[in-house]
């Protein structure tokens, strides 16, 4: 307390109050600027630490698994009649699924979603149990990447009727062959904990098995694990997974990380992990209907554990093995007494191996959301007003009349409401509207939204008229600029915990926010720029091109740390020159890439319970309409001019 | 004494052959669909007279009726005691109606349900509690956790089996019905073996003989159940006990457990392939039709029937409810003996203390005698996911041509909070009715509804639905979830919380007694639970806060206030700025004394 009297009484005797305030946009800009050293270093040596096993009783991998020799046989026997009957008719593939698992000794139901596709599943009540939990088995028809998932039915087959014949189970078991392992599942999942008649108990974890080749191995195996609105599996169970994977003999791969890269664990590469992993959580759940969703989506938010294992290349070790990898990860579930709760529910993977815990990963979104919070403290400040540029601050006259508040107040009021609408009204639309037989009309729409607000963005430059210097103006603007400033860091602020990378990622897209300036039209040039750069249309474009065109950060690291001209060379020629930029097919569906995630965005709450579209709509929207209204005001007095002008 | 001894020894086995104990005992087994095989195990013990009210100081002799059961019995003016212990998921589609009607199958876990007689309920229930911590301590079962917050009083069914008041007898008191249950407790040997120790065979010979807790709890489904009624004529009473086991095995899965204990790889050379479809030395198309099976007593339970129960009243019987066309059973022992047909079924009686074993020969497993479909079919589920609140969805089919009374009782946990005027009633999946529908009575004709006292009752809840033929009803019912406080919590409070199987009842639409009942499964239920590290974070914060209070208010109790200008004058005048003052002067004078030298 002492020291703080101390240093107050030192910065009244020496003035700094004033040249303090007008350096707060450097300290906005250095918190942001902080906000991505922070991640930076998350990956360095001594930020991260090794996975464990927190859960005692989980025991992964403690069992001899017999899932082997002629259980091959079996997964084979199955395999040719899937292989046979893949291009039946939904109802015929899915009443031969259905007859199998009967078989074997499965209840069997099926449940129709209102999409029309079909579920079928089966529940084994097990002997020993109490009936009152479950484990879920998942093997969509289509798998993520849109390829007919004959492995991975065929391997699921074989593993129920395994599982039928153990006699350790605690927990019963629900297999589920939904058509698709998005919307399809989705739905069941949510008929699941609401309307179905048959049920097995509360799901305690769920595992999604893709494996579209017919062949008889793999070679490596994709763990996902993002779910919706920031959810993530229980760290418990991906390293489960990981280290089941690992004991027999699997790579594991995360987020589409190439084979190349497993075997890499250096600063560059998990840093590339930790980028993709944020990207990933940050996009998750934003797919139109027709697929991409790897079946965590469909799971997220009604608290089920759950992983998706992809099966990876055609050669190494045989089906059966990942056969054993998910026995285990059942076995280990089986152990549980308990609900995951031991370990993280919200972590930051480097490596499947390495991982970041909340605590450790959470500053750097803070100091990102500070800085918007010390930016709308600066531009109540006055300093956003280019016209007090060369005035010395005074708390004095920094007041401001109560109808240029009112009117500063309203004006973001109405602009916050207007948005609301607008993403709403949208999202109405996208129920009201199909996407299938409508998808001209979305892309016209999306299209048209990214060109228009990036043309507006240029009005500063085209406005030519001149207004009467007023300081009424210059205080309307004022608050208006400081409230939407702040109403954007509250929302970041909020967000971080729940879902720390899409506060982390919208408060980095929108910084250019804060470094727009007003004052008389002329002046401000540069806000075209910061306007353009912080629009979230012109990320969706940038997003759903990207996604189209297949970019991969492993590349680019690639070709940053081994760089040699040769190699930058042939990527340029692969990836930029031999390709057919005017192809009107291949430009065709690189416009459609935006659309679709926008699609995915305006749909995401009514499909998945996904607030992305919200938290866009309802705070980084109307903030940007807000500096967009901002700069197109001419401003021609400073706030310390008041005395004069009057 | 040599001479005494033969007709001693001839004496004594007259008397074995003519003094007969109240008791008796009867094995059945009934082969189910999808090669399962219900095994019946029933026992039937009469204890001696006795007068209800007679003094305490009064010796019993209760015969082969148990001294460990009986003073419990009359302690606690018990009437009628009712204990289940059950295992498992019973699938009706396979296994066809309950055994016995249900009458004597529990929900999962225990249950026990009991008529007291007593003055008031204060004192009855004072005899409850100390009727279930007796059985807690007799079956190794956690009843002592039964009270009054799991206790209630139903009012339509479990009503008393054998009334003590039809039998003309003044009772002193009022009777009272009390029932719990506990969906939580693992069903396991330790209970079977109280369980046997109540017979007078004690499980060493007749039927119970049979009887070995890992055969008997490797069952797909299992049931014991103990019912003790009272019986009186003039004012000599007796009880009666009947305890029930039922099994439900399956049998080539037992079979091929006692083959290969570890499920390993079946061989390549024994696979059954479908050769309907393409099959080779790698592909097989599993064929996992088991028609032919050949199995025997030893094959399941792992032992022998050990002779006979010589001292009841009737001997040992075993039957069997086979279709002869498909299935044979041969009994194997040291004398001739062929099993009978008696009226439907196949049976044999043990008269003497060899070791019997039966052999069952079928042909074609799937050819059984046709199995009585339950004249109802439910489940009960848990809607929602909030850490807050969340809803009970009950099923119920009635499959058969005629309209169907049913009653619905649930017990729920005083931190459910249910709220009954959220109860709709969805009619074959299209239309639904509110509670405050004219139309809902048509389906719900009475409701009674006992709500929980925190802490202190459970939410009893009965309803009466009268569902019409071939319809699906499914009502739901909408809860909140209450806090519990920090001690409350169980030690594996992640694991949930169980709610106990809803009862369901089919009454007989004329005498409105229950003709059939069944249970619900458990409901594992997510209540908010806290990370229980939190009061040591608590207490952390909290010390932050108070001790930064106490130092700034501390400092301020202490401080001097002063103009700025007199602090900064007085601090010149301060003795450490004086000392300091000096002691730079006497560094400048060295400094400039070695500059000179």
């Amino acid at each position: 307390m002492a020291l703080l009297e101390t240093i107050q009484r030192k910065i009244n005797k020496y003035g700094i109050l004033p040249k303090l305030v007008r350096s707060l946009p450097q300290v906005s800009s250095l918190l942001a600027l902080l906000g991505v050293i922070w991640i930076l270093i998350l990956p360095l040596d001594g930020q991260f630490r090794t996975t464990y096993i927190s859960e005692n009783a989980l025991m992964p991998s403690q069992a001899y698994s017999f899932f082997r020799e002629s259980e091959w046989n079996f997964v084979r026997g199955y395999r040719d009649q899937i292989i046979e009957h893949i291009d039946d008719p939904m109802e015929d593939r899915h009443e031969m699924l259905s007859s199998w698992m009967k078989t074997i000794g499965y209840k069997t139901f099926d449940y129709r979603s209102h999409n029309g596709s079909r579920t079928t599943y089966g529940i084994y009540h097990v002997p020993k149990g109490d009936d009152t939990e479950a484990m879920v088995i998942v093997a969509p028809w289509m798998t993520s990447d849109g390829e007919k998932n004959i492995g991975g039915l065929a391997l699921t087959m074989g593993l129920i009727r395994y599982f039928h014949r153990l006699s350790i189970w605690s927990k019963n078991i629900i297999v589920v062959f939904p058509e698709d392992g998005q919307d399809t599942l989705r739905n069941w999942v949510d008929a699941y904990h609401t309307t179905l008649d048959e049920t097995g108990g509360s799901m305690e974890s769920a595992i999604v098995i893709e494996y579209p080749s017919e062949s008889d191995e793999l070679d490596y195996v994709e763990v996902n694990y993002v779910g919706v609105n920031g959810q993530l599996p229980n760290l418990d169970l991906v390293n489960c997974a990981v280290m089941i994977s690992e004991h027999e003999g699997f790579k594991v791969s995360l987020h589409n990380t190439p084979k190349g890269q497993l075997w890499a664990n250096d600063y560059p590469s998990r840093l590339t992990t930790l980028f993709k992993g944020l990207f990933a959580m940050a996009t998750a759940g934003l797919l139109p209907e027709t697929g991409g969703g790897n079946g965590c989506e469909a799971f997220s938010g009604w608290n089920v554990q759950t992983l998706a294992f992809k099966a990876r290349g055609t050669e190494g070790r045989d089906i059966t093995t990942l056969g054993r990898v998910i026995e285990a990860c059942f076995r280990a579930v089986n152990n549980l007494l308990e609900k995951f709760h031991q370990s993280f529910f919200f972590y930051l993977l480097l490596t499947p191996n390495h991982f970041v815990s909340i605590g450790n990963y959470l500053p750097a979104a803070v100091l990102t959301a500070a800085s918007f919070v010390i930016s709308s403290v600066s531009a109540l400040l006055t300093n956003n007003n280019v016209n007090n540029k060369h005035v010395s601050f005074n708390d004095a006259v920094v007041r401001v009349d109560t109808l240029p508040l009112i009117n500063g107040l309203l004006l973001f009021a109405a602009v916050t409401v207007g948005s609301i609408i607008f993403g709403t009204v949208l999202m109405w639309f996208s129920s009201a509207v199909s996407f299938a037989d409508n998808n001209n009309l979305y892309t016209k729409f999306t299209w048209g939204l990214i060109l228009t607000t990036t043309a507006v963005s240029f009005l500063p430059l085209v406005l030519r008229y001149k207004s009467q210097p007023s300081a009424a103006i210059s205080q309307t603007v004022r608050i208006a600029n400081a409230c939407s400033l702040f109403y954007l860091a509250f929302a970041l602020v909020s967000l971080l915990v729940l879902h720390f990378s899409l506060s982390l990622l919208i408060s980095l897209a929108a910084f250019p926010l804060t470094l727009i300036r007003y004052g008389t039209l002329s002046q401000n040039r540069k806000n075209s720029i910061w306007l353009i750069l912080s629009s979230p249309f012109l990320w969706l474009a940038v997003v759903g091109v990207a996604r189209k065109l297949d970019f991969q950060l492993d590349i680019v690291r690639n070709l940053i740390q081994y760089f040699s001209v040769s190699l930058l060379k042939s990527e340029l020629q692969t990836k930029v020159f031999d390709t057919d930029w005017t192809n009107p097919v291949f430009l065709q569906k690189l416009l459609q890439g935006p659309v679709e995630i926008f699609y995915g965005l305006l749909t995401g709450y009514r499909r998945f319970q996904t607030w992305t579209w919200m938290v866009i709509s309802f705070a980084w929207f109307p903030v940007w309409i807000m500096s967009l209204i901002i700069t197109c005001i001419d401003v021609q007095t400073g706030d310390f001019e008041k005395k004069k002008v009057n | 004494m040599k001479e005494f001894l033969l007709p001693v020894l001839l004496l004594c086995a007259l008397c074995r052959a003519s003094v007969q104990y109240p008791f008796e005992e009867s094995l059945e087994f009934k082969p189910l669909e999808r090669n399962n095989l219900l095994a019946s195990f029933n026992f039937r013990i009469n204890s001696t007279e006795f007068e209800l009210y007679e003094p305490d100081d009064k010796t019993f002799h209760y015969s082969t009726f148990s001294k460990l059961l009986g003073p419990i019995l009359r302690e606690t003016n018990t009437r009628e005691l009712h204990l289940r212990f059950s295992q498992g998921w019973y699938d009706p589609e396979v296994y066809g109606e309950l055994p016995l009607k249900g009458k004597h199958s529990g929900g999962t876990g225990v249950e026990l349900w009991a008529l007291l007689e007593g003055q008031n309920e204060e004192s009855v229930f004072k005899d409850w509690i100390k009727l279930v911590n007796s059985l807690s301590g007799l079956f190794c079962a956690s009843l002592n956790f039964i009270d009054s917050s799991s206790t209630t009083y139903p009012a339509t069914v479990f009503q008393p089996a054998a009334p003590v008041l039809d039998q003309g007898l003044s009772l002193k008191n009022d009777l009272f019905l009390l029932r719990s249950a506990l969906p939580r407790e693992p069903v396991c040997t330790e209970n079977l073996t109280p369980f046997l120790k109540l017979l007078p065979t004690k499980g060493k010979a007749g039927i119970s003989s049979l009887l070995t807790g890992h055969k008997v709890f490797n069952s797909q489904w299992s049931s014991m159940s103990i019912d003790v009624t009272t019986h009186c004529s003039g004012t000599k009473c007796h009880y009666e006990m009947e305890q029930f086991i039922n099994l439900i095995l399956d049998v080539p899965m037992t079979l091929e457990r006692n083959r290969m204990p570890i499920p390993k790889p079946t061989p390549g050379s024994e696979l059954k392939c479908d050769p309907t479809k393409p099959f080779d030395a790698f592909h097989c198309f599993p064929l996992d039709d088991i028609s032919q099976l050949e199995f025997s007593l030893t094959d399941l339970f792992g032992k022998k029937i050990q002779g006979g129960a010589l001292l009841a009243s009737r001997p040992t019987k075993v039957c069997a409810d086979l279709n002869l066309d498909s299935w044979s059973m041969e009994v194997q022992t040291d004398i001739q003996t062929t099993p009978t047909l008696e009226g439907e079924k196949t049976c044999f009686v043990i008269e003497d203390t060899n070791e019997y074993n039966v052999l069952f020969k079928v042909k074609d497993t799937k050819r059984i005698k046709p199995l009585k479909s339950p004249p109802i079919f439910a489940s009960r589920s848990l809607s929602g996911y909030s850490q807050d609140s969340g809803g009970f969805r009950i099923d119920v089919k009635n499959p058969t041509d005629q309209d169907s009374d049913i009653v619905i009782f649930e017990s729920i946990p005083w931190f459910v909070r249910i709220y009954l005027h959220t109860l709709t009633l969805t009619i074959n999946s299209t239309i639904t009715h509110i509670v405050s529908d004219p139309q809902f009575d048509q389906y719900v004709k009475g409701i009674i509804y006992n709500p929980a006292i925190d802490r202190q009752k459970p939410s009893h809840l009965e309803l009466l639905v009268s569902i019409p033929a071939h319809t699906k009803i499914k009502l739901s019912l909408e809860f909140d979830k209450a806090m519990l406080l920090y001690a409350e919590y169980p030690p594996d409070a992640n694991h949930g919380f169980e709610i106990e199987p809803a009862v369901i009842s089919v009454l007989d639409r004329d005498s409105h007694k229950v003709v059939y009942e069944m249970r619900t499964t458990t409901a594992l239920l997510t209540l908010p639970t806290p990370d229980f590290s939190m009061p040591y974070n608590v207490i952390i914060l909290t010390s932050t806060v108070m001790s930064l209070a106490f130092g700034s208010i501390f400092n301020l109790l202490t401080k001097q206030t002063v103009t700025e200008e007199e602090a900064e004058s007085r601090a010149k005048e301060s003795r450490v700025t004086r000392l300091r003052f000096t002691i730079k002067q006497r560094v400048q004078r060295i400094k400039s004394l070695l500059r000179r030298s």
